[in-house]
C-alpha cells in the first residue's frame, strides 16, 4: 500500500532524474564548444592622419589575436590608411597605442591583408560572403567553415545604422546582417564574436538575424565613444577608451586562460569607457558566462574526426588546385605571346578567351596607328554645297510678296 | 533698301566696331567669362575647330568643338581677326536693319519704327555678346530673318529653310518651326512648310556629312552634347547644378526631364495664341532662352530685343519693376558670385547657382507678365481697357 | 492662387498702397536707421557664437612645441648679429640672412623687383613629404610702423633652423624676408605665382611675424587678420591662431585694443571690437598693412602675429604660436575649406556670421532702392511714358558721369594731388547756389536723375555686398544723407490754372518740392534754406570729403587728407580697389544727385493712361 501510495511520486522522482541528466548532459555536451578553427577579421575604415586611434585600434587587436595564437593565415587585416609611414609621424614605421610608446604595434610581422583604398564595402561584404572572381588570392579570403569562430572587429567613424568607410561610403547594419546571414546559409560559421567600437556604435548590431552571433558596441544610439588619451609628441590621439580597455583586460589573457566572455563584459563600466556598451546575445545560445575567452580569440584546436567533413575538405583541396593549374598554363602562354613564340596548344577554354582578347586588342592598336587622319573636310564639296545653297536662297528670294496681318488686335 | 533701316544698321555696326577698336582685349575677357561663352557657343572652341579644320585634322574627334560644320567651314575662309569682327558686326547690323522693317509691318503698333533697331544696337548684352563672337549671334540672325521674310515678303518657303538653317546651327531652335506654323494661314502652306524645312535641315546634315569626311561623328559632337549635357560646365542656365547634386541612377531620367521640359511650352503657347501667331513666336523664343542647356545672355538680349513689339499691351503688366529689378541684380551679381566662386574661393557653387536662379526668375517672370497681358488684351477683345481690375479665380 | 488674390484685394481695399507710396522717405530711412541698429545688436548676448574649429584635422596645441629654452640662445645669437644689420644695405642683409638660412639646407633665392626692392626667400622641402604644398613664414625686415623687425627677423631664421631638423613636415615651408610688409611682400607673392624659378607647391596658408623690440620680453600678441579687398582667411586660421596663443599663455589683442582693455568682455567692449573690426575690414590696403593682407587673392588664409610691449613672455614663447599653427595646418590634407570665410569678430572668442550681419547692409542697399522708387513715383510726373525724354537724357547724364567719373579717377592716379582734389570737390558743390538763378533744368528730369543715382548706388551696394561687406556698409551709412536732398523748384506749375485738360496726374501731398503758393519772400527765404540744407548735406557726402572726415573722426592713423592719398598709393601698389569702389560707385551718383539740386522748372505733362 504504502509503495502504491509513493508510487507517483517516484516515478516523478526518476522522470525528473532523467530530465536533469538528460539537460546535464546536454549542458555537458554543449560546453565542449564545438569551433575547429579560428579566424579573425579586423577592420578600420576610417582615413587621414587624425583618424590615427583608429588604425592603432586595429593594430592592438592583430597583436592581441596573434599573441595568443591565431596565424596570420587565418587573420584578415584591413588597414584604410597607412599612418605608420605617413610624412607627420614622428617616429616613422612605428604606431603606438600609449603615451608611454612601450609597444611598437607596427614593428615586426605585420601582415596586412587589404591596404588603403581596397578598404571598401563592396570588398568587406564580398569577403564575408566569399564572393569572389577566380583570381583573388587566397591569404585575401575568409576560407571559414562550418567548424570556425570568427572575430570581427570594426572600427571608424559611424553613426546611426551606419559605419563610414573611407570618407567617401558607408555600410549600413542591415548590410551586415544580410552578409552574415548568407554565411549562415553558406555554413561558413560556427560562431560569430562581433565587435564594434564606433560613435553610436550598438546601432550596428541592432539588425542581425542569423542565430550564433555575439555582438558587443562601444556606445548606444545618439552617444558618442571617446579617445582615451592623446600622445603630445605625435599629436594626435592614440587609442578609443573601448579599445584601451578590452585590451587591458585581455593583456592578462594567455592561450589557457579559463575566463569568460563575460568577465570581459564586467570590466567594461560607464566610469571608465565614458559611455554606455552593449551587448547583444539573444541570437547567441551559449551564456558568454560559459564562453572562454579563447574561444575567439586564440587559436584552440578542437579536431572532430567526421567522415563527411572530411570529403568537404578534400573536394575544397582539389578544387583549388585546379584553379592553380589552369593559371599557370595561362601564365605560360602570355609570356610566349610576349616572346613572339606561338604555342599553339592552349589547354583551356577560359585560357582561350583570354588569348583572343588579347590578339584583338593587338589588333586594334595597329588599326588605330595607321589610321592617317588625313581628309577631314572635303573642300570641294563644301564649296559646291555652298554655291548650291546660295543659288537656291536667291531663287527662292523672289517670294509672293502676299502679305498677311500679324497684328496684335485689330480695331 | 530702307532710309531709317540703313541708318540703323549702320549705327550699330558702327558702335560695335568702335566698342572693338576702345577695347581691343575686351573679346578675350569677354569669351572666358561663364556668362556670355557657353561650352557649344564660345569662340575659343570655334577657334580651335578652325585651327583643325586647316591643319586637316579630324575636328570632332576630340570633344572640344561643338559647332556644326558649315559654320565651322564658312568662319575658315576669313583668316584674320578683324574680317570675324567685321562679320559679326555687320550680322548685327542685319538684325537691327530686320527688326526695323518688321516693326513697319504692324499698323497698330505706336512705337516708332527705328526704335526696336535703335534698342537692339545699344542693348548690351547682344552688344557684348557680338563682341565676344559668341556663335549664337547666327542662330539668332537666322531666327530674324525667318520672321523678316515671313512678315515683310510673306515668302513661306525661305522663312521655312531659315529656321531650319537656325535649327541646324543651334539643336533647339528647330522647336521654333511650330509657332512659324501657326503664323501660317492654311493647311497646305503648313505642309509646305514642314516639307521645306525638313528638306533643307536634311540638305545641311548631308552637306556636313560629306564635309566632314564621310562621318557621321558631328551629329553627337553638335547635338548630342547640347541633348545629354555631357559638358557640365558652369553656366546661366538652371540644369547644371542637378548633374553635381544627383545619384548617377538617376541621371538619365533628368535629361530626358529636362528635354522635354523644353519641348513642352512650344505647343501650348501655338495653339493658346493661334490669333496672335506673331507674339506666340516671341513668347517661345523667350521660352527656349530660359530652359535651354546651355544659355548665355546673348539669347536674353535677343529676346528682349523683341520685348517693343509688346508696346500696346505695356500698360496690362502688373510687376515690370519687379521683373526689371530681378533681372539688373541677376546680371551685376552673377560675375561677382562666379568671381567668388572659382577665383577667390571663399563661395562655393551655391552661391552662382542662386544667383542663376535669380535670372531665372526674372525672365520667367516677364514671360508670365506677358502671358497675362496677352490674356488680358483677349479678355478686353482687342480694346484696350487698362481701368479694369480683372482678378483670377 | 487665392489666398494672395484675398490678400491683394484686401490691401487695396484698405488702401494701403497710397500710403505706403506716401510714406516711401519715411520707409526709407527707417530702412537705414534698421541697418544701423542690426549691426548695434550683435554684441549682445545671444546674437553671437563662440568660436571652435571646424576642420577636425587641425588639431590646434595637441603637439607639444618644442621650441623652448633651448632655442633661445641661438636665437639671441642671431639676433644679436641682426641688431648690427639694420643701417646696412637691403642686398647686405639678404646676403647674410641668406648664407645663414644655406647653412641649415634651405634653397634660396633674391626676387628682385624694380620698384619695390629685393625679397630673400628660401623653400625648405619636406623630407617625407609629397612637396606639393607650403607654409609660408614671412618677416618684412621693416615692420608696418616702418621700425627694424629685429625679433622677427631672430625669430625667422631659429624657426626656419628649427624647422629643418623635424621630420614631420608634410609640406614645404617657405621663410621670406622682405623689406616691407607692403607693395614689396605683395609683388613677391605675385611674382611667385608668375615668374618665379625656385617655388615649392601652391601656398596654403602664411604667418607674418613682426617683433620689433630687441628685447627678449613682450607683453602681448596682436592678430591681425584682415584681408585687401574685404577677403578674409578662413575663420578655423584665425582660430587656432588666437587658441594657440592663449594656451602658451598669452593674451589675444584685436585690431589695436590695448593691453588693459583685453580683459573686458561686455557688450560695449564687444562692440567696440565689432566697430574697429568693421572699419579695419573696410579700410583694409588704405591703412598700414601689417603684412598679411599681401597674400589676399591668391587662396592664400594669413594672419599676422605682431608683439607688444614689455616683460611678460619671452621671445620663444612667442615663436611657439608659428611652430604649433604649421604643426596644425601641416596636418591638412585639403586647402581650408570647413569654417566660414565670411565673418565678424566680437572678441578673440565669439563671433557672428553672414548671416547676422548682412542685413544691415542689405537695407542700406534697400534704403537707397526705395528712395530711388520715391523719386519715380511720388511726384506729379509718375506717369510719363517710359520712353520720353526725360527718361533718356536722365540715362544719357548717368553716363556722361560714369566716364567722367572714370576720367577723374585715372586723372589723379596720375597725379596725385589731393589739394587739388578736395578743393574742386568743395568748389563743385556751391555750383547750385552759384548759378541758381541763371541754369535750371526741368523739374521731372530732376526725380529722373535721382532716380538713376539711387538705383545706380543700390546696384553698386548690392554688388559689394558680398565682396566687400565692409566697404558696402561704409558708403551706404556715409552717402545716404543723399536721399535726404530735395528738388527746388522755381516757375508756377500751370496744372492749377488751366484745370485738367489733357491729363489726369495724380495730386500725391509730396514733400520733395516747394511750389510757390503765395508771397515771395516767404519762399525765397524757405527756399534759400533747403539751398543751404542741400548745400551741407552735398558737401557731407561727396565721397572725398565724407571718406576724409570719416577718417579723421575715426581712425588715428591719418591726418588731414592722408587717405585719399593712401587710397591711391593703395591701388597703384596693393591693387587694393577701394579708390575705384569710391569713384566708381559713389561720385557719379554724388554728381547726379548735384545735377538734380539745381533749380528746376516745372513742365506740363501728357501721361498715358493710368493702369489697373
Amino acid at each position: 500500500m504504502r509503495i502504491a501510495m509513493h508510487l507517483p511520486l517516484l516515478l516523478l522522482y526518476v522522470l525528473l532524474l532523467s530530465f536533469s541528466t538528460a539537460s546535464n548532459t546536454d549542458a555537458a555536451h554543449e560546453a565542449i564548444p564545438t569551433n575547429t578553427n579560428n579566424w579573425a577579421v579586423l577592420v578600420s575604415t576610417s582615413r587621414f592622419w587624425f583618424n590615427y586611434r583608429h588604425m592603432a585600434n586595429v593594430l592592438s587587436m592583430y597583436r592581441t589575436v596573434k599573441r595568443l595564437g591565431i596565424p596570420d593565415s587565418q587573420i584578415i587585416l584591413m588597414l584604410s590608411d597607412d599612418v605608420a609611414c605617413n610624412s607627420r609621424n614622428l617616429f616613422p614605421g612605428s604606431v603606438f597605442n600609449n603615451k608611454d610608446h612601450a609597444i611598437d604595434l607596427y614593428g615586426d610581422s605585420v601582415e596586412v591583408d587589404y591596404r588603403g583604398y581596397e578598404v571598401t564595402v563592396e570588398n568587406f561584404i564580398r569577403l564575408l560572403t566569399d564572393r569572389w572572381t577566380e583570381d583573388h588570392p587566397k591569404s585575401k579570403r575568409l576560407l571559414t567553415d562550418e567548424n570556425s569562430n570568427i572575430f570581427i572587429y570594426m572600427t571608424g567613424h559611424g553613426g546611426d545604422d551606419f559605419l563610414k568607410f573611407q570618407d567617401a561610403e558607408e555600410i549600413a547594419s542591415e548590410d551586415i546582417a544580410d552578409a552574415f546571414q548568407q554565411m549562415y546559409e553558406k555554413k561558413r560559421y560556427n560562431e560569430i564574436f562581433f565587435m564594434v567600437d564606433t560613435c553610436q556604435a550598438n546601432t550596428m548590431y541592432s539588425k542581425f538575424y542569423s542565430p550564433n552571433i555575439l555582438a558587443v558596441g562601444s556606445s548606444e544610439m545618439d552617444e558618442s565613444s571617446y579617445s582615451h588619451h592623446s600622445d603630445v609628441e605625435i599629436g594626435v590621439a592614440v587609442i578609443d577608451r573601448f579599445t584601451y580597455y578590452c585590451l587591458d583586460f585581455l593583456e592578462h589573457i594567455d592561450k589557457n586562460s579559463t575566463l569568460t566572455l563575460q568577465d570581459l563584459f564586467d570590466s567594461f563600466t560607464f566610469e571608465r569607457i565614458h559611455s554606455h556598451v552593449g551587448v547583444r546575445t539573444d541570437l547567441f545560445d551559449r551564456d558568454p558566462s560559459e564562453v572562454l575567452i579563447t574561444d575567439f580569440f586564440a587559436n584552440v584546436q578542437n579536431v572532430i574526426a567526421d567522415d563527411s567533413k572530411l570529403l568537404s575538405i578534400s573536394h575544397y583541396h582539389h578544387h583549388k588546385d585546379h584553379i592553380d593549374t589552369a593559371r599557370y598554363e595561362y601564365n605560360n602562354n602570355v609570356l610566349n605571346l610576349a616572346l613572339g613564340k606561338d604555342t599553339g596548344n592552349y589547354s583551356s577554354p577560359e585560357v582561350d578567351k583570354i588569348m583572343k582578347h588579347v590578339k584583338s586588342t593587338n589588333k586594334l592598336n595597329i588599326d588605330v596607328g595607321s589610321n592617317e587622319c588625313s581628309l577631314t573636310f572635303s573642300k570641294q564639296s563644301a564649296v559646291l554645297g555652298m554655291v548650291l545653297m546660295v543659288m537656291i536662297v536667291l531663287f527662292m528670294m523672289r517670294g509672293n510678296n502676299a502679305k498677311a496681318t500679324y497684328d496684335l488686335y485689330t480695331n | 533698301m530702307d532710309s531709317t533701316g540703313f541708318k540703323v544698321a549702320l549705327g550699330c555696326i558702327a558702335i560695335r566696331l568702335a566698342v572693338i577698336c576702345l577695347f581691343p582685349s575686351l573679346q578675350q575677357q569677354l569669351d572666358q567669362s561663364v556668362e556670355f561663352s557657353t561650352p557649344v557657343t564660345s569662340f575659343r572652341s570655334l577657334q580651335e575647330g578652325l585651327y583643325l579644320l586647316r591643319n586637316n585634322i579630324q575636328v570632332y574627334n576630340h570633344g572640344v568643338v561643338h559647332h556644326p560644320p558649315i559654320l565651322v567651314f564658312f568662319l575658315s575662309l576669313f583668316t584674320s581677326g578683324t574680317s570675324i569682327s567685321l562679320i559679326y558686326a555687320f550680322i548685327d547690323g542685319l538684325i537691327a536693319y530686320q527688326l526695323t522693317k518688321m516693326t513697319k509691318v504692324f499698323k497698330n503698333l505706336r512705337v516708332k519704327s527705328w526704335l526696336p533697331g535703335l534698342l537692339y544696337a545699344v542693348n548690351p548684352l547682344v552688344l557684348l555678346s557680338c563682341i565676344s563672337r559668341s556663335s549664337i549671334i547666327f542662330t539668332n540672325f537666322f531666327i530674324s530673318s525667318s520672321l523678316y521674310c515671313l512678315l515683310t515678303e510673306g515668302n513661306v518657303i525661305l522663312s521655312s529653310v531659315m529656321i531650319s538653317v537656325s535649327g541646324y546651327l543651334s539643336l533647339y531652335s528647330i522647336l521654333l518651326l511650330i509657332p512659324l506654323l501657326g503664323m501660317l494661314k492654311n493647311w497646305r502652306q503648313r505642309m509646305f512648310s514642314v516639307v521645306v524645312s525638313a528638306l533643307s535641315l536634311s540638305i545641311l546634315l548631308l552637306l556636313s556629312y560629306t564635309m566632314s569626311g564621310k562621318s557621321w561623328s558631328f551629329l553627337s559632337q553638335v547635338y548630342g552634347s547640347a541633348i545629354s549635357f555631357e559638358k557640365v560646365f558652369p553656366n546661366l542656365g538652371l540644369w547644371w547644378y542637378f548633374f553635381i547634386e544627383m545619384f548617377d541612377t538617376f541621371i538619365p531620367f533628368f535629361k530626358a526631364v529636362f528635354n522635354i521640359f523644353i519641348v513642352a511650352f512650344i505647343a501650348p503657347f501655338t495653339l493658346r495664341y493661334h490669333k496672335q501667331p506673331f507674339y506666340a513666336f516671341i513668347l517661345c523664343i523667350g521660352w527656349i532662352a530660359l530652359t535651354k542647356p546651355y544659355p548665355s545672355l546673348g539669347d536674353a538680349g535677343f529676346f528682349f530685343s523683341f520685348l517693343p513689339f509688346f508696346a500696346p499691351l505695356f500698360g496690362y503688366l502688373r510687376y515690370p519693376i519687379i521683373s526689371a529689378l530681378l533681372f539688373l541684380h541677376a546680371i551685376v551679381l552673377a560675375p561677382i558670385f562666379y568671381h567668388l566662386w572659382v577665383v577667390l574661393g571663399s563661395g562655393n557653387s551655391n552661391f552662382f547657382y542662386a544667383i542663376s536662379l535669380v535670372y531665372a526668375l526674372a525672365i520667367a517672370s516677364i514671360l508670365v507678365d506677358l502671358n497675362w497681358a496677352m490674356l488680358r488684351i483677349e479678355y478686353d477683345n482687342g480694346v484696350p481697357n487698362f481701368k479694369l481690375k480683372v482678378t483670377q479665380i | 492662387m487665392a489666398l494672395l488674390e484675398k490678400l491683394h484685394r484686401r490691401i487695396v481695399d484698405m488702401g494701403l498702397v497710397p500710403r505706403i507710396i506716401a510714406l516711401l522717405p519715411v520707409i526709407s530711412t527707417l530702412c537705414a536707421l534698421f541697418g544701423f541698429i542690426s549691426i548695434a545688436i550683435l554684441p549682445m548676448d545671444g546674437q553671437y557664437r563662440r568660436t571652435y574649429i571646424s576642420e577636425n584635422a587641425l588639431m590646434p596645441s595637441q603637439a607639444y612645441s618644442y621650441f623652448r629654452e633651448s632655442e633661445w640662445n641661438v636665437l639671441r645669437g642671431y639676433r644679436s648679429q641682426i641688431e648690427e644689420m639694420e643701417n646696412m644695405t637691403s642686398s647686405e642683409r639678404n646676403n647674410q640672412m641668406g648664407s645663414w638660412l644655406q647653412e641649415f639646407g634651405t634653397k634660396t633665392a633674391i626676387y628682385e623687383s624694380q620698384q619695390y626692392g629685393e625679397t630673400l626667400y628660401g623653400v625648405m622641402h619636406a623630407p617625407r613629404g609629397d612637396g606639393t604644398e607650403a607654409m609660408v613664414l614671412a618677416i618684412p625686415w621693416f615692420n608696418s610702423d616702418d621700425e627694424f623687425n629685429v625679433g622677427g627677423a631672430a625669430l625667422g631664421v631659429s624657426l626656419a633652423r628649427f624647422f629643418s631638423r623635424w621630420p614631420v613636415w608634410s609640406k614645404n615651408i617657405i621663410v621670406v624676408f622682405s623689406e616691407n610688409p607692403r607693395a614689396a611682400l605683395r609683388s613677391w607673392v605675385e611674382a611667385y605665382h608668375t615668374s618665379l624659378d625656385l617655388t615649392g607647391g601652391s601656398i596654403e596658408a602664411a604667418v607674418v611675424l613682426d617683433y620689433s623690440s630687441a628685447e627678449d620680453f613682450f607683453e602681448y600678441v596682436e592678430i591681425s587678420y584682415d584681408g585687401l579687398n574685404g577677403e578674409l582667411p578662413n575663420l578655423d586660421l584665425v582660430n587656432i591662431a588666437i587658441s594657440i596663443t592663449e594656451h602658451e599663455g598669452m593674451k589675444v589683442s584685436l585690431h589695436g585694443l590695448p593691453y588693459d582693455q583685453l580683459a573686458n568682455n561686455d557688450f560695449w567692449s564687444r562692440l567696440k571690437i565689432l566697430s574697429l573690426g568693421i572699419r579695419d575690414w573696410a579700410l583694409s590696403g588704405v591703412k598700414n598693412p601689417h603684412g598679411n593682407e599681401a597674400f589676399s587673392g591668391w587662396r592664400i588664409q594669413s594672419v599676422t602675429l605682431k608683439a607688444h610691449g614689455h616683460g611678460g613672455h619671452d621671445i620663444t614663447t612667442f615663436g611657439r604660436i608659428p611652430e604649433a599653427m604649421f604643426r596644425s595646418i601641416n596636418n591638412l590634407l585639403e586647402k581650408f575649406h570647413q569654417s566660414f570665410f565670411f565673418y565678424l569678430l566680437l572678441a578673440p572668442r565669439q563671433f557672428v556670421s553672414i548671416s547676422s550681419y548682412l542685413p544691415s547692409a542689405v537695407a542700406f542697399s534697400v534704403a537707397f532702392a526705395i528712395s530711388s522708387l520715391n523719386a519715380f513715383i511720388n511726384n506729379a510726373y509718375a506717369s510719363i511714358s517710359l520712353f520720353s525724354e526725360y527718361n533718356l537724357v536722365a540715362l544719357l547724364v548717368w553716363f556722361i558721369s560714369l566716364v567722367v567719373s572714370f576720367i577723374i579717377s585715372q586723372i589723379f592716379l596720375l597725379v596725385p594731388s589731393v589739394g587739388l582734389l578736395m578743393t574742386i570737390s568743395l568748389a563743385t558743390c556751391f555750383l547750385p547756389l552759384v548759378l541758381s538763378e541763371k541754369v535750371h533744368i526741368s523739374e521731372p528730369l530732376s526725380y529722373r536723375l535721382k532716380n538713376v543715382a539711387f538705383l545706380y548706388f543700390s546696384l553698386v551696394s548690392t554688388s559689394l555686398l558680398m565682396i566687400n561687406f565692409a566697404m558696402a556698409l561704409l558708403i551706404g551709412s556715409l552717402a545716404f544723407p543723399m536721399t535726404f536732398i530735395r528738388t527746388i523748384v522755381v516757375g508756377k506749375s500751370t496744372e492749377h490754372e488751366m484745370g485738367t485738360k489733357s491729363h489726369t496726374s495724380v495730386k500725391t501731398e509730396s514733400r520733395d518740392d516747394l511750389f510757390e503758393h503765395h508771397g515771395d519772400t516767404v519762399l525765397e527765404k524757405a527756399k534759400k534754406r533747403q539751398q543751404l540744407k542741400n548745400l551741407l548735406l552735398l558737401v557731407l557726402t561727396n565721397p572725398f570729403i565724407s571718406i576724409t572726415l570719416f577718417a579723421l573722426v575715426f581712425d588715428n592713423e591719418f591726418h588731414g587728407f592722408d587717405i585719399v592719398n593712401k587710397l591711391i598709393s593703395a591701388w597703384l601698389d596693393l591693387k587694393c580697389w577701394n579708390w575705384f569702389v569710391l569713384c566708381i560707385g559713389w561720385l557719379p551718383c554724388w554728381l547726379l544727385i548735384l545735377a538734380s539740386s539745381f533749380e528746376s522748372r516745372s513742365v506740363v505733362v501728357k501721361s498715358k493712361e493710368k493702369q489697373s
